[in-house]
């Protein structure tokens, strides 16, 4: 479990978390959404211990947050910042190296190593790619590889940061199902931002609403109602039921 | 709660079509290192000079080994300017000194500083690397130029030396030979057994999970084993390896590392036979050549790094 309590940031004297209070249960997967400067992202960063120090604000397992970037990246993965810096190396061996924390020096990868690498890469699809160079992989499949880097990691909890962006439908739809595995035993937490209204609302047990730095909403899904969206976003949607499971789905009104 | 389900892990075998072709080929890169041995050896090049230089090519592989893992150097130690630097260090302390031992640890510390150089100063970028190198050769010719132009006495096998090698001057060459063949033997063991570690480092903090410090860490001691491999291909094989882009594009599996050590040695043989049938001037050119060839077919063939959007 993962608490935040009062968490303030400012960036050269501006303000752009104010009094941030939530929290995150085992086997939950919850959505961060708000308009674009809202702090999603430095929420998310906050979480893994990348932007700021706040020992006394986040607590994971009643713990505080280690102050070391190594050490709070092991309870707190984010995805969204950096690409790998060697293009040469083979998408197989990439992913296997999200669990080099894990194994001890001079030994090889361990069987449980390359089976949780192995069910991600097919869960992602990137059983065609997995011998291909980082390099070449289409800007898509690039997305996927790593997502599946953030999800064999196994922090304690991840951080996913517009996860979607450059994923095509199918990709997406894998994505979601990876996403339920990552939470299916119940000791992990996923945290997902992102501006794809209709992924959250699929994909989250619970959202947060962001608004200029501050939670302004937090609960179900069935929260995202035309006027929440419309108060926060500023524009106005048609929101219909799923016919299969009656999560909201967002439609804009078309220019007229 | 961890996953207990069986699962069938998939790795990389080599076909049988593969472990054929890389036998037949070390077959023939063996016969034809044979043959070009020969053709030294009856040409009158002492087999102490040859076996030296084969130290300096294992250096020089292991070299190219650490190159994988590198992303800020990654490309070869001639475009880079390594070489050059080193070579020049050699020239200066070969006119103005006569303590020959110092000289392998004057070559170490030059190209010490100049790794740092290139890791604090120099984009990752393997062409902008490789348009320093050039610069930094080219300034290092204008100042040899100059120093002989205006009376240093140059040494008369200078060039020869600086393209196959410096075993002469180094003292005792024997024990510095079987130290430095331990280094780059222990490099190459380290580098197969780390290679999980190596790789998530080197695909950046990202990636990694390390804390900044180690990271550090290993940043100075590839730069200082880096340096230290540079000064030993330099001082045991000179300027006659050269090709470790190809080399790195070759050595992708542990089948076919060993032929990929056969045909650096090959080359290095035939950089010596050209050597010593059309002279040292024409060997050199051709390392030149070979090298930045290359280098130029590898940077043309490969993909752009990542897409726009995705650059660091």
């Amino acid at each position: 479990m993962i608490d935040i309590k009062n968490l303030d940031l400012s960036i050269r004297g501006t303000t752009i978390l104010s009094g941030i209070s939530a929290s995150f249960n085992d086997g939950e997967t919850v959505g961060i959404i708000g308009k674009s400067g809202s702090g999603k992202t430095l929420l998310l960063k906050s979480l893994a211990g990348l932007a700021g120090r706040f020992p006394k604000s986040i607590a994971v397992n009643g713990a505080p947050l280690p102050r070391r970037k190594a050490e709070a990246r092991k309870h707190v993965r984010y995805y969204g910042a950096g690409i790998p810096l060697n293009p040469d190396e083979g998408l197989h061996d990439f992913l296997l190296h999200a669990r080099a924390p894990y194994k001890k020096a001079f030994r090889p990868y361990s069987d449980y190593d390359r089976q949780i690498a192995d069910e991600y890469i097919n869960l992602l699809g990137l059983s065609p790619f997995r011998d291909s160079a980082l390099g070449v992989l289409p800007d898509g499949i690039f997305r996927l590889a790593m997502l599946a880097h953030t999800f064999i990691g196994e922090a304690h909890a991840i951080a996913l940061d517009n996860p979607t962006n450059d994923l095509d439908i199918a990709s997406v739809r894998m994505l979601k199902r990876a996403v339920g595995r990552y939470v299916m035993n119940g000791d992990h937490i996923v945290i997902i931002s992102s501006n794809d209204l209709n992924f959250i609302a699929q994909a989250a047990d619970r959202i947060i609403i962001l608004d200029g730095g501050r939670v302004v909403g937090n609960g179900p899904v069935g929260i995202l109602d035309q006027e929440t969206i419309k108060r926060h976003f500023g524009t106005e949607v048609l929101i219909s039921k799923n016919v299969y499971n009656g999560r909201p789905e967002f439609h804009l009104f078309p220019d007229i | 709660m961890r996953i207990t389900a069986p699962m069938t892990i998939t790795t990389k075998t080599p076909m049988m079509s593969d472990r054929f072709f890389i036998t037949l080929s070390a077959l023939a890169a063996a016969l034809a290192l044979a043959a070009l041995l020969m053709v030294n050896i009856l040409s009158g090049a002492p087999t102490s000079f040859l076996i030296l230089t084969m130290v300096g090519a294992t250096a020089y592989i292991a070299l190219a080994r650490l190159g994988d893992y590198d992303q800020v150097i990654p490309c070869d130690h001639i475009q880079s300017g390594e070489a050059a630097v080193g070579s020049f260090v050699l020239f200066v302390t070969s006119v103005f000194l006569t303590a020959t031992p110092i000289l392998p640890a004057l070559v170490f510390a030059a190209l010490l500083v100049y790794q740092l150089f290139l890791r604090a100063v120099i984009s990752t970028d393997e062409s902008e690397l490789a348009v320093a190198g050039a610069l930094a050769q080219g300034i290092i010719v204008a100042a040899v130029w100059f120093m002989i132009t205006g009376g240093v006495p140059a040494a008369a096998r200078m060039p020869e030396a600086i393209l196959l090698g410096h075993q002469a001057v180094l003292p005792g060459p024997w024990p510095l030979a079987a130290a430095a063949l331990s280094v780059a033997a222990l490099v190459l063991c380290l580098s197969w057994a780390l290679r999980p570690e190596l790789g998530a480092w080197a695909q950046g903090p990202s990636f990694h999970g390390g804390a900044a410090g180690s990271r550090a860490c290993v940043a100075a001691g590839l730069a200082i084993t880096r340096a230290l491999l540079a000064t030993i291909a330099l001082l045991f094989a000179g300027w006659t390896c050269g090709i470790v882009i190809s080399l790195r594009k070759l050595s992708r599996g542990t089948r076919a590392a060993p032929l990929v050590f056969l045909f650096l040695l090959i080359f290095q043989q035939a950089v010596i036979m050209t050597a010593r049938m059309a002279g040292v001037w024409y060997a050199a050119g051709c390392v030149l050549l070979f090298s930045y060839a290359l280098f130029l077919l590898h940077i043309k063939k490969r993909t752009h790094r990542y897409d726009r959007h995705q650059k660091p």
